[in-house]
């Protein structure tokens, strides 16, 4: 069976030559799956783990970390206090199906259901801790106004060092691949099916740690990772020719565009010659 | 299995290779020495049509490939060998021999005769090739730069697929069968034109009466034994080489010119925003085709 059978154009991508390329986009923007505040970022003795990235990303003045502001503490007003943080996307991988790179885990149904992918990734992180010595030395000031969230008259936070307290989640997800406009050009777009947590009790927290990272991934891969589709045919020639038009070949002949299945993430194009 | 796998069908790929075709242009002037007489002339063309076929031996067939001669000026040149006309009388004087008469002429000299050519169609009988992929390094990269720098210096590094000719088969340059009388109406004129110029219009179409068989001793001079449209069409094609040069540069074209398909290595992926471009290595790329589609595969290095 030929690859164009029922389309003009097909580019596929194996699943070792995607995890090959999520590699490169870690090493390459680093800033992306690291995520610190101002004095963590700028100690690399505070880091959970150390980032690899290609010599360009220094060269280049590109950051090693997205600078996030500091952990509000509770309670603390008089004045505020925040506390700093680091969040580090350490490993990333992707599995198309079927599944053959990594196992799942049983609350995601262990292997993969037709047209569906799976990432697994881990996340490390900590919360700078502060000396007990250290907090009772930040003077108290007077309480400000709760009626009003801003004002002058506010503190401005207290950032208080600490040791790093390092922990390590590893998360597995499913998804499945769409095709979406966004600003105007057509994308391939990874839309989560579910994610799991491993080995975090209780069940509520762990619940609210699988929301929020369900949420983090969801708006990373719409915002972040949304691959143009014409991307996937690596400069082909014929897209942007005036008498040519290409479009993603429509269901049927091709009842799932994109694709993923055999280990692949497989795209197909149908083409229209203007005379 | 290769990391990455982009295939086009037949139709895609005859579309590329329209790309390919239109990109070609050429132009030349040149000329030589044939012993009794000179040529020389003024081309530029371009190829239109043709139709492709791709084999399970990996090989394209492109066939009937029209050669359009936007211009094509050839000029011949010769020595005229001279002689004289002898002087004869048109008035007698009855009593003392001539009242009006025309003196010895004699004639000769150079003689070049111009033809136009251009808008001729000739033919591409045939090109078999085969898909090859190279990988270009710019010459004007500086080998210290990453490959980030070479790409905003604008010289990155790109793999290029080239359709690489085996054969180019030129089919002769028809010519016309008008031309043929073109060309002896043009070597009349040009005789005609090295009479003197104060001779009366009658008294050189008495001349060019007296003068017609020379228009063969010409044909003579310059070897045309058979048909002048085989002449021009042995002068243009084989004597001047028009054929061989036609076969060089298609095939150079092809195979060395226009790429039928190239892209940046590393490849950008992600390029919006303030950031540097993501790029993404591509390693051991390969073409081929089928009798169905084009297939070119590749590793993500």
């Amino acid at each position: 069976m030929a690859f164009t059978d029922n389309c003009d154009v097909f580019a596929s991508i194996h699943e070792d030559g995607m995890n090959r390329i999520a590699r490169h986009i870690m090493r390459q923007r680093p800033s992306w799956f690291n995520f610190a505040t101002p004095d963590v970022a700028a100690n690399r003795e505070l880091w959970c783990s150390n980032p690899r990235p290609t010599g360009d990303v220094t060269r280049f003045g590109n950051p090693i970390f997205t600078i996030m502001p500091y952990l509000p503490v509770i309670g603390a007003d008089s004045p505020p206090v925040g506390l700093g943080f680091c969040a580090q996307i350490t490993r990333a991988q992707i599995d198309f199906h079927p599944s053959s790179v990594f196992g799942l885990p049983d609350e995601l149904g262990s292997k993969l259901d037709e047209q569906r992918l799976a990432i697994e990734f881990q996340v490390c992180g900590g919360i700078r801790c502060p000396e007990r010595d250290y907090l009772d030395k930040i003077p108290v000031a007077p309480p400000p106004d709760p009626r009003k969230n801003e004002g002058r008259d506010r503190p401005p936070q207290v950032q208080v060092p600490g040791r790093m307290n390092c922990f390590c989640l590893d998360v597995f997800a499913v998804a499945h691949v769409e095709r979406e406009f966004i600003n105007g050009v057509e994308r391939v777009v990874g839309k989560l099916d579910g994610i799991e947590i491993v080995d975090v009790a209780p069940e509520g927290l762990e619940a609210n740690m699988e929301c929020y990272i369900r949420t983090a991934v969801s708006l990373y891969l719409r915002q972040k990772l949304a691959i143009p589709l014409k991307t996937l045919f690596v400069d082909f020639p014929l897209f942007g020719m005036g008498t040519v038009s290409l479009a993603p070949t429509p269901n049927p002949p091709v009842p799932h565009n994109p694709a993923v299945e055999e280990d692949q993430l497989k795209a197909f194009v149908t083409m229209t010659v203007t005379p | 299995m290769s990391h990455l796998t982009i295939a086009a069908s037949e139709k895609s790929f005859e579309q590329l290779f329209k790309l390919v075709r239109d990109g070609f242009t050429f132009a030349k002037s040149d000329g030589g020495s044939f012993g009794p007489f000179s040529a020389s002339y003024t081309i530029a063309l371009h190829l239109e049509k043709g139709t492709i076929q791709l084999n399970n031996d990996g090989t394209v067939q492109i066939k009937a490939l029209d050669v359009v001669w936007d211009t094509l000026l050839l000029k011949v040149c010769f020595d005229f060998p001279g002689f004289t006309i002898p002087g004869f009388c048109i008035i007698p004087d009855p009593w003392n021999g001539c009242l009006v008469g025309i003196p010895d002429i004699h004639i000769g000299g150079p003689i070049c005769i111009p033809l136009n050519l251009s808008e001729l169609v000739s033919e591409i009988s045939e090109i078999r090739a085969r898909l090859d992929a190279r990988y270009f390094v710019d010459p004007g990269r500086l080998p210290a730069w990453s490959d980030l720098e070479a790409e905003f210096a604008g010289k990155p590094n790109k793999w290029r697929i080239f359709i690489d000719p085996d054969f180019v088969s030129v089919d002769p340059i028809d010519i016309p069968a008008t031309v043929g009388n073109l060309f002896e109406n043009l070597v009349e004129q040009a005789i005609e034109d090295l009479l003197p110029g104060w001779l009366p219009g009658f008294a050189k179409d008495i001349l060019m009466a007296f003068l017609a068989p020379v228009v063969e001793i010409v044909k003579g001079v310059m070897d045309i034994f058979d048909s002048v449209e085989d002449f021009i069409q042995d002068l243009l094609g084989n004597q001047l080489d028009l054929l061989g040069i036609i076969e060089t540069i298609v095939a150079d074209h092809f195979a060395n010119k226009y790429p039928i398909y190239q892209f940046e290595d590393p490849y950008p992926i992600l390029t919006d925003g303030p950031l540097i471009p993501v790029k993404i290595p591509l390693r051991n790329l390969k073409a081929d085709v089928t009798s169905q589609e084009m297939i070119v595969t590749g590793d993500i290095g």
